[in-house]
């Protein structure tokens, strides 16, 4: 088992009340903080998943991510703030 | 192993393991807080420190032109960490006051400079029985 293996299993054990806050919260501002949680820890989970299977073409996807992840939440945050 | 790989490896250790133990920290601190500014405080430490530990260390792992994809990553989390946890404090607050300048407006000239929002406007009321 390598250091990258670990790191994976430690990610996804930070990822756990990122989920639990966006599924479990009452307030939609406090879902969306965990979905902000779980979408950084899930870029990193990638990451680390990539360096573990030696493919560095899978480094693209994080990148993406978090790419998405900001205009997406940007979004929705707006949304939150006006509608819901 | 000679005595640099072995630096190498033992750093690659401390930096992958310091990540994940600040993501594991402010993700599990995020869920224990009373209120969404602390817990954004929290998401701070997994959304910017942790990422960029761990860019650093697969740059100490592989140090190639591969690298920069990782450090690119980190770079536009950390970046879009900042703007992110302003708009959601932002939708905090006018969510709670009713508006961005809510609190501000009762002290005399507190709030220049702060854009107002512009409330929608309400529908117009449904027609009655009788209108065509």
């Amino acid at each position: 088992m390598s250091t990258w293996d670990v790191a994976a299993g430690a990610l996804l054990l930070a990822l756990l009340p990122c989920l639990l806050l966006a599924w479990a919260a009452r307030d939609p501002v406090t879902r969306l903080i965990g979905v902000e949680g779980a979408s950084a820890v899930a870029t990193m989970l990638l990451m680390a998943l990539a360096q573990d299977w030696d493919r560095a073409s899978y480094l693209d996807l994080p990148f993406v991510l978090a790419l998405l992840t900001y205009g997406g939440t940007l979004v929705y945050t707006r949304f939150v703030e006006r509608w819901l | 192993m000679s005595s640099l790989a072995l630096a190498q490896h033992v750093l690659v250790d401390v930096l992958v393991g310091s990540s994940c133990a600040l993501a594991v920290i402010g993700t599990w601190a995020m869920l224990a807080m009373r209120d969404d500014y602390q817990r954004l405080h929290y998401l701070a430490l997994a959304s910017m420190v942790a990422p960029a530990l761990l860019a650093l260390a697969l740059l100490v792992a592989h140090p190639s032109t591969q690298a920069i994809k990782p450090l690119a990553t980190a770079l536009l989390l950390g970046a879009a960490s900042t703007v992110l946890t302003h708009a959601t404090a932002r939708a905090c607050r006018v969510r709670a006051v009713g508006s961005w300048s809510g609190i501000l407006a009762r002290v005399p000239g507190a709030d220049r400079g702060v854009p107002r929002l512009p409330v929608p406007a309400s529908p117009p009321p449904p027609p009655g029985p009788g209108v065509p």
